[in-house]
């Protein structure tokens, strides 16, 4: 269905960031893509958002009990109720999905553990279902939390506040500002590496289809994999030769930013608001 | 073969730029893997990318591209991701390395048995680290595992066999450190084996396409100014050249004064604006007050055709400052304003049209205030109207800015305005006379009809007993009522088409323009059924488009990412062709010769030939309508000549239906005599114009 242009209709970007669509039946995942509305989490340091998605996922990892996935459940709710994330932003996951998500469940379920429930006959093991969502929320919250970054960060902000994060690293004679350079050109050649991967399968539905599964035929997949790496990679060595003559033409390399947005009174709070969750977390019973 | 490399110091452009190039792909792979996991295999292709970075470049460039992959991966999806980044870029890293430095077997034996049980030990040690999350996940296999087992159990006669197996998952998961670590081990030795196959095949498949700075040449001394400057009979040759790319050319060039510099591809203008701008002449002198000093303030300026790839910043003002030392403070409002970009700061430059980014481009080069500033073709890839502003611009720098300008172009037109004319031909400086006006072939208009149709075609080609007989089945195209909005329904929606009612004739030729963003690619890739539009249908004879996907041809602009096998026959022949006369027809369908041309490798085409290339290979499928997006789109004059007669014989003998997508009205009169014109996702024009029979 078509959305009415004028309720929903953004600012004018491009086909810019990585996005991950399985079109049919609706499905969508749309990441590393800014929403392009204003709220505080946009204002924002970006830095701060990388940190706190750091210091979330290893609290999680560390500690995946009830109580801290529900402390870092409702931040994440509450990050995205701030920086006025619309509901078609969130992930929209294809069917076979939810059918994996269920087997699985249902799976777990029939395995056992106590407490037991007993259905229609059916001996089902809550304590096997408990861990079940609890694994399955893990990878869902850090994936979400993640998320949140890209729909709320100008990708242009992302390579200098690594540069200013990793800035320590200099003493040490680590080249920061060479790494945070390939940063910001890596994402800067991201929509035009959307644009050519779009192309580039476009092009080979247009070809007669690839032979069927088989036992003699896996060589002809193999070679056919190869032949689109090739072509892919043709295209970017060429692309990287332009690229470096674009450079070159500058002399050479220097500022990635304009402006650089510095750490605030607002990144502080976060870090408090995250630091504390994280704490929570730690001494959520289990 | 390994690029030569410096062997310390910072990462030179090149380097730079193959680095992070190839971290995106790397990038692109894995998250394709990872959020389908029915092409879950393809996230261990970012090997390949990553592999190649280890062979061409040294190790700080791998660990560049490494840090850029990861750290974007790790902000599209996480650790999982990140993970996959690292675990590539070892293997890939160890890959390279090896193929780059020819180790010797015993050599790779002993790196993969040092990686591999350093990759199990990491693993383990994280899991041990992690002993929550890590129990979670072995009850997960377990309870997983038990849940099968108890379903299983239904089936008679499984007992003994589950038992069996019951007995070996307990133990796996009890020992897990043992399980993991030799999972590991074994598992990348295979990936470290399989890489070195599927690496080495693509890097010898692509060992002689080069990512070359041209620009890249010693710097000289002395203070920056690079004008007024004076070539005494000053040759060119490029290394391993058999000839030379430019030949005693004398000329002065003197400061606030604009240069018109008019020549056809290969005529050495793109070697003189070299020269010009700091590289050394084989032989003769260059003469100049200092050094050029490329891209130093008060130095030279250069700006290339192809606007994309000459853009580095993300966001327009970035790109304005880009690459400047900190110190030297830049206003960016009035630099944008000075080339008609006010207010445009924090777009993203991915949005941008070619006119705009080329106008970007200009003011990244005034932030450096230039004595000298070239441009090198920089309007060949630009829509007319973009054209016409460029120009404008670049002709007003002299007098508003007091900078010398030389602007490079193949249309005579552009010279006009010029304090100085100047003319290429064959490496030499030839007098510009207004005796060749038109040599630029701009196709204008019906004045071409004196080129007979069909000239580059074999004869042979009309005594074919195939004949034109318009496999058509004359069909006719119709697109009804078709809105088409990306992203629909997230905070993404950009819409595209609102409501295009379009129908071709069989054997019509159609040209549809419009200006960026007006959703003739789109449109495009509706017609050709590769997208379905959210709204509406594509039809071709009453049957849906999109349900037989190759039945319309498309030849996209990029004709390179159409063509998938290494060489021109082998890859006509995969596009569908039945045997080896059908790939010779469909060659010479093109204007090539398949003698000639059939073995060569794709990459050593022109873009020309790539276009025509790509194009016989749609026709071998004898669909009855063919769709090219700009199809003209930086090629040379005599390029966009061929392919024109092509596409004019296609349609006017063999009756195929020609559909032209393009930003330009120009060129395409002998093809199409029906112009679409849509702005903004509409039809606003649909014009019938008989022109006189070609």
């Amino acid at each position: 269905m078509l959305t009415a242009p004028s309720r929903r209709r953004s600012r004018r970007s491009g086909p810019a960031g990585v996005a991950s669509a399985a079109e049919r039946r609706g499905a969508r995942v749309t990441l590393l893509r800014e929403i392009k509305v204003d709220s505080p989490v946009h204002r924002m340091w970006a830095g701060t958002k990388l940190i706190a998605v750091a210091a979330l996922s290893v609290t999680v990892s560390y500690f995946p009990s009830w109580g801290s996935l529900g402390l870092v459940t409702c931040l994440i709710a509450g990050t995205a109720l701030v920086a006025r994330v619309p509901r078609g932003a969130w992930p929209r996951p294809p069917l076979w999905f939810w059918v994996v998500v269920v087997v699985s469940g249902a799976l777990a379920s029939v395995a056992g553990g106590s407490p037991h429930l007993t259905v229609g006959g059916v001996v089902l093991g809550l304590g096997a279902l408990d861990a079940y969502i609890r694994f399955l929320g893990v990878g869902v919250l850090l994936l979400l939390a993640a998320a949140l970054v890209g729909w709320t960060t100008p990708l242009g902000e992302i390579a200098p506040a690594v540069a200013r994060l990793l800035w320590p690293l200099r003493l040490v004679r680590v080249p920061v500002d060479e790494m945070a350079v390939a940063v910001a050109l890596s994402v800067r050649g991201l929509p035009l590496l959307v644009g050519e991967m779009r192309t580039l399968v476009a092009a080979r539905r247009l070809r007669p289809p690839p032979p069927r599964p088989g036992r003699s035929t896996w060589r002809r997949w193999v070679e056919e994999l190869v032949d689109l790496l090739v072509a892919a990679l043709a295209v970017s060595i060429r692309r990287a030769g332009e690229l470096a003559e674009a450079i070159t033409a500058r002399g050479g390399t220097g500022l990635i930013a304009a402006r650089t947005r510095r750490p605030g009174w607002r990144d502080v709070v976060a870090i408090l608001v995250v630091g504390a969750v994280c704490a929570g977390a730690v001494m959520a019973p289990a | 073969m390994p690029e030569e490399t410096r062997a310390t110091g910072p990462l030179r452009p090149v380097e730079l730029a193959t680095a992070s190039v190839m971290a995106g792909v790397s990038v692109a792979l894995v998250v394709v893997g990872w959020f389908l996991p029915y092409l879950g295999p393809i996230a261990g292709l970012a090997v390949v990318p990553l592999g190649f970075v280890a062979h061409r470049h040294r190790f700080r460039a791998l660990v560049a591209a490494t840090f850029s992959a990861s750290l974007i991966s790790f902000l599209v999806a996480g650790t999982g991701t990140f993970s996959l980044i690292v675990e590539c870029a070892v293997v890939g890293g160890l890959v390279g390395t090896a193929k780059r430095r020819a180790w010797s077997v015993a050599t790779v034996v002993g790196a993969v048995g040092i990686i591999a049980p350093t990759l199990a030990l990491v693993s383990v040690g994280l899991l041990s680290l992690f002993a929550t999350l890590r129990k979670l996940t072995l009850e997960q296999i377990r309870n997983t595992w038990q849940g099968v087992a108890r379903v299983l159990d239904v089936l008679p006669g499984t007992a003994g066999v589950l038992h069996t197996l019951n007995g070996f998952v307990v133990d796996a998961l009890r020992d897990w450190w043992l399980t993991v670590g030799v999972t590991v081990v074994f598992g990348t030795t295979w990936f470290t084996l399989f890489s070195w196959l599927l690496v080495g095949e693509v890097l010898e498949r692509t060992s002689w396409i080069r990512a070359v700075d041209r620009l890249d040449f010693p710097p000289q001394g002395g203070p920056v100014q690079p004008v007024p400057v004076s070539l005494h009979a000053v040759s060119y040759r490029y290394p391993g050249a058999g000839s030379d790319a430019l030949e005693g050319v004398s000329l002065r060039i003197d400061p606030g004064r604009l240069v018109a510099l008019v020549g056809d591809n290969g005529s050495g203008k793109s070697t003189l604006a070299r020269l010009l701008a700091g590289r050394s002449p084989t032989s003769g002198r260059v003469e100049r007050p200092g050094c050029a000093g490329l891209g130093s303030a008060g130095g030279t300026a250069l700006i290339m055709q192809h606007p994309e790839s000459q853009v580095l910043g993300v966001r327009v003002a970035d790109d304005v400052v880009w690459g400047l030392r900190a110190a030297q403070g830049v206003d960016v409002a009035p630099l944008l304003a000075a080339v008609g970009l006010a207010g445009m700061d924090d777009r993203e430059t991915s949005t941008l049209s070619g006119g705009e980014l080329q106008r970007l481009a200009v003011a990244a080069a005034l932030a450096r205030q230039p004595r000298l500033l070239i441009s090198d073709e920089s309007t060949a890839m630009v829509d007319a109207a973009g054209r016409e502003t460029l120009t404008a611009l670049l002709a007003g720098l002299p007098a508003a800015r007091g900078m010398t300008v030389v602007h490079i172009t193949h249309r005579a037109e552009e010279a006009a305005m010029a304090d100085l004319r100047l003319r290429l031909d064959g490496g030499r400086l030839v007098p510009d006379a207004a005796a060749r006006p038109a040599a630029a072939a701009q196709g204008g208009g019906n004045g071409r009809g004196s080129v007979p149709v069909g000239k580059s075609l074999p004869a042979e080609r009309s005594g074919n007993g195939t004949g034109p007989a318009p496999s058509a089945a004359a069909a006719r195209l119709e697109v009804r009522d078709v809105w088409h909005t990306y992203g629909a329904g997230t905070p993404w929606a950009q819409p595209a088409l609102h409501g295009v009612d379009l129908t071709i004739e069989p054997g019509e030729g159609v040209l549809v323009v419009g200006g960026n963003g007006s959703g003739k690619s789109t449109l495009a890739w509706i017609l050709a059924g590769v997208l379905r539009p959210s709204r509406g249908s594509c039809l071709l004879g009453g049957e849906t488009v999109a349900a037989r996907v190759g039945s319309v041809g498309l030849a996209f602009q990029h004709a390179r990412l159409q063509l998938q096998r290494a060489r021109v026959a082998s890859d006509v022949r995969a596009a569908g062709a039945a045997d080896d006369e059908a790939v010779k027809n469909a060659l010479a369908e093109v204007g090539l010769d398949v003698a000639e041309i059939g073995e060569r490798r794709i990459d050593e085409l022109s873009g020309g030939q790539q276009r025509r290339v790509a194009l016989a290979g749609i026709l071998v499928r004898r669909p009855s309508v063919v769709v090219l997006d700009e199809p003209l789109a930086g090629l040379d004059p005599a390029g966009q000549e061929a392919l024109v007669d092509v596409l004019a014989n296609l349609r006017l003998r063999d009756g195929l239906t020609v559909v032209v997508i393009s930003h330009d009205l120009e060129g395409m009169s002998r093809v199409c005599d029906r112009v679409v014109r849509l702005d903004a996702g509409r039809v606003v024009s649909d014009v019938e114009k008989r022109i006189g029979p070609c």
